[in-house]
């Protein structure tokens, strides 16, 4: 069985960690403190079809659940 | 454009590398990308964590504002996440699941190219700096898809409902 190579976001988010970070086409495109704050930007800046995650900080414990 | 047929295959998301990792192994994750659709239209796409350890399907309420999801219409209950107990608000709500071979696509993810369904999403009335924005569970994305895990093969493989049934050994 073959694997398939993830998508590799860990160096796009470290520069940005604690952020909400805007991701099109392999490029981060806008950062923001909150998501409500990154949505706006990307709306005033017509950027559409971005996909919107948070980067976590180096010092947070790993998630393993969220229970 | 046509909605690809199912199955499709998500590649795992490295949100850690392997040198940033004390056991020095990368964090990989199941993330698909997905849209919620209100009455005030669609909302930003998310990366959303497959999650089969949740019962409901969530989401952050900037999701919900952008929707254009009224909350108080929801049924309010309180849930134990991430150690903490959290008010949400349960909507009948559409789901938009958007094609991995189309996230690079301008409109990869509009309703002629991606999965939409009715469901019910729970929204938390306030989740400050959440992990994730969406997390699909068991109601809302495991009773819609046969979803098969891999960290082996590093994807996830969404499919028809009653893909399993073919698999399972005569009980």
């Amino acid at each position: 069985m073959e694997k398939l190579a993830p998508v590799a976001l860990a160096e796009l988010l470290e520069p940005h960690a604690g952020l909400w970070v805007a991701i099109k086409r392999g490029q981060v495109v806008e950062v923001a403190e909150n998501p409500g704050l990154l949505s706006m930007r990307l709306q005033e800046r017509q950027i559409r079809d971005a996909t919107i995650i948070r980067a976590p900080r180096p010092e947070e414990p790993e998630l393993v659940g969220l229970g | 454009m046509m909605v690809r047929p199912l199955p499709w295959a998500f590649p795992y998301v490295m949100e850690r590398a392997p040198e940033r990792h004390p056991l020095g192994r990368a964090v990989l994750r199941p993330i698909v990308e997905a849209r919620v659709v209100g009455p005030g239209g669609e909302s930003s796409k998310y990366a959303a964590l497959i999650d089969s350890g949740s019962d409901y399907t969530l989401a952050a309420p900037i999701v919900a504002m952008e929707a254009g999801i009224d909350l108080r219409n929801g049924r309010p209950t309180t849930l134990q996440v991430g150690g903490a107990a959290r008010d949400i608000w349960v909507v009948d709500a559409t789901l938009r699941l958007c094609d991995p071979t189309l996230s690079d696509v301008d409109g990869g993810c509009a309703p002629g190219n991606a999965i939409e369904w009715q469901t019910e999403v729970g929204f938390f009335e306030r989740w400050h700096e959440p992990p994730f924005p969406m997390i699909l569970g068991q109601v809302g994305f495991f009773d819609v898809f046969t979803v098969t895990l891999s960290r082996f093969t590093q994807a996830v493989l969404v499919d028809e409902i009653g893909r399993l049934e073919t698999r399972l050994p005569n009980l």
